[in-house]
């Protein structure tokens, strides 16, 4: 027999029946797609991350405090320690507060970071329009800030904010610059942020002393770990509580970022896998079904000259027919899926290649598995007995 | 020159693990020659269905050698004999047992397809052996479509498109009424005269008067094995 033939043969069984042949596939369509949907989510944060990190630049050190507790944590103190270590430098804290800010009728949810003056050359921000904070702003707490590029089109459509006064809960700031789109840093937008002079918040907003975290600009990329040993030794010293500061670089935060997207991705990925063997035991249960209804069939096929072989080849290739369409259309909405969940969530969702050929051949392979004791169950059938059935 | 020999052919059937055994055949031994024409008679439960499987490769006998055309069969793989069905044997069945959702040319290419012969040829081909049957003007007709007659003509097509040398026909006109019947007698004749050897099992008298040969079985014995002169066989015309 040609091989043709019995491709032929398969396809035209799982045709013949569609609404069927589509019921018995669903568990492999829901199973695959879930995996594609998964791994591109886990893909697209991996893929954000890396980006963001290469938009900051890798010769970053993050400083944050050690502990939980809210009213523990590290204070503007350790910014000249910081400084002073050899391979540091700039250093720009952040302390990161909520409100909502408000212009004429205009108001919005958003970000306040209070920082320093050298914050926008540690972290890559570019100007639009004005300036940045200065040194002068920090030392006298003035009421000046800095809008990112969103919130200033929003606030001020159509206007110029400079020198205009922006409320933000009880109090008002003077508008001195607007920060150059920055773009999404994966999970949140960097444009939607109102930059203030960190001591202003911290005394005369939000009454809290402790600094969130610390940015701490090295040197140089090669000499990450180095300065990693300096900055841990000097807050060590100066803290004398390993407990109460982290040293972070962003090759650290890569790493955690990989690690929670792996695990997050093993973990759903158990999930689907579960569904893709479930749908498994539907297609060896439906084709159990088919045997028993062809035994005739199976007994005229074999009276006239097939081979054992044949009528395994007929049920396998049926069976993974089955299963493999199934795979293709769990491909197709699953990434129907992920481009949902990139525009409505907002999250950075991408199809891998990988996956979609995982996808497929898990689904040919689920096929062939189960499909096998009914096919081989087909083959053996003896002629006989398949003839003689009513 | 013999195209079947079996000597000795028992065939027991075991039921209800093994406590009782049935005796389909007992110790059979039948020649039959390349050419010839042959109705098996018996009442039912007689074995003739059994002898019909294992004349048809279908079945194995218990003990005895069965050879088809010089070859012992009795010792083949199952592969092996349906190898040996496909290209040596036509089946002819009471039932027709056709396949319902393919059309009639589909069901008599289905043993070229087993065959490996490819698509073109073999389309031809059942083209042909429908036309042999007069069946012509109803190739695209699926089996439901057709008379009782007319699919078991799509039958007989089906078994003569491989161009064996055996066709067997069992109780072919058991379910067709007297005109039909004759119909499908008269092409097994004429594939007959075309020297196919073909045996029939039948109980219908009748139907048996228009073979040469005429074997009776009871209870899995051979009781009568009665060969009539050519001349003597009533044909379908003068009956």
């Amino acid at each position: 027999m040609r091989i043709t033939d019995n491709m032929r043969l398969a396809f035209s069984g799982v045709v013949s029946n569609p609404v069927r042949s589509f019921l018995t596939a669903l568990g492999v369509i829901i199973g695959v797609s879930a995996v594609i949907v998964v791994v591109s989510i886990g893909t697209g944060a991996k893929l954000a991350t890396t980006q963001e990190i290469q938009k900051l630049g890798s010769n970053l050190l993050t400083i944050t405090s050690g502990y939980r507790s809210q009213r523990a944590g590290l204070t503007e103190d350790v910014l000249p320690v910081i400084e002073s270590c050899s391979l540091i430098t700039e250093v720009t804290p952040q302390v990161t507060a909520g409100g909502t800010v408000s212009y004429g009728d205009q108001s919005l949810n958003t970000t306040v970071i209070g920082t320093s003056a050298n914050y926008p050359e540690v972290r890559n921000l570019k100007m639009a329009r004005g300036a940045f904070l200065i040194d002068d702003d920090i030392k006298n707490l003035t009421w000046n800030c800095v809008l990112g590029s969103d919130l200033a089109a929003e606030l001020f459509p159509g206007e110029d904010p400079i020198g205009k006064k922006v409320r933000l809960d009880r109090v008002k700031f003077t508008v001195v610059g607007v920060a150059a789109p920055m773009g999404d840093s994966g999970f949140t937008s960097m444009d939607n942020i109102m930059y203030v002079p960190y001591t202003t918040l911290q005394k005369r907003v939000t009454g809290n002393q402790y600094i969130g975290s610390i940015s701490a600009k090295v040197v140089s990329e090669e000499y990450m770990d180095a300065a990693y040993d300096q900055v841990y030794a000097a807050l060590l010293a100066e803290l004398g509580d390993e407990e109460a500061f982290r040293v972070t670089s962003q090759a650290d935060l890569l790493e955690a970022v990989d690690t929670i997207a792996g695990t997050l991705t093993l973990m759903l990925t158990s999930i689907a896998a579960v569904s893709l063997l479930v749908g498994g035991i539907g297609i060896m249960n439906i084709m159990l079904v088919s045997v028993t209804e062809r035994i005739k069939e199976i007994g005229i096929r074999k009276a006239i000259g097939a081979k054992e072989r044949e009528i395994l080849g007929q049920f396998l290739l049926e069976a993974a027919a089955l299963s493999l369409t199934g795979g293709v259309l769990g491909v197709l909405l699953g990434y129907v899926g992920s481009r949902v969940i990139n525009t409505s969530f907002n999250w950075p969702a991408v199809v891998d290649t990988r996956s979609v050929i995982t996808g497929l051949s898990v689904s040919l392979a689920i096929g062939l598995f189960f499909g096998g004791y009914p096919a081989w169950k087909a083959a053996k059938l003896d002629p006989i007995v398949g003839l003689r059935h009513e | 020159m013999s195209l079947i020999e079996l000597r000795n052919v028992s065939k027991v059937y075991s039921l209800g693990r093994g406590s009782v055994q049935v005796h389909a055949l007992k110790n059979i031994n039948l020649t039959i020659d390349e050419g010839e024409l042959l109705a098996i008679m018996g009442p039912s439960g007689s074995g003739k269905s059994t002898l019909m499987n294992i004349l048809g490769c279908l079945d194995r006998p218990t003990s005895g050698e069965y050879r088809l055309d010089g070859q012992a069969v009795n010792t083949m793989s199952s592969d092996k004999l349906a190898t040996i069905r496909n290209r040596m044997i036509g089946f002819v069945f009471q039932s027709f047992n056709l396949l319902p959702r393919y059309s009639a040319v589909a069901n008599v290419e289905m043993p070229l397809v087993y065959a490996g012969v490819p698509p073109k040829r073999r389309r031809e081909t059942a083209l042909r052996a429908l036309e042999m049957v007069g069946l012509s003007d109803r190739v695209h007709h699926k089996p439901a479509e057709l008379s009782g007659g007319q699919q078991q003509r799509v039958a007989i097509a089906r078994a003569l498109v491989g161009s064996p040398k055996l066709i067997l026909a069992d109780e072919p006109t058991g379910n067709l009424d007297t005109a039909s019947s004759m119909e499908i007698m008269d092409i097994l004749c004429s594939l007959n005269k075309q020297g196919i050897t073909v045996v029939l099992v039948t109980h219908e008298p009748d139907i048996a008067s228009l073979t040469p040969r005429v074997l009776t079985l009871r209870d899995g014995v051979c009781v009568s094995d009665v060969r009539r002169p050519e001349r003597e066989v009533t044909s379908g015309e003068n009956n």
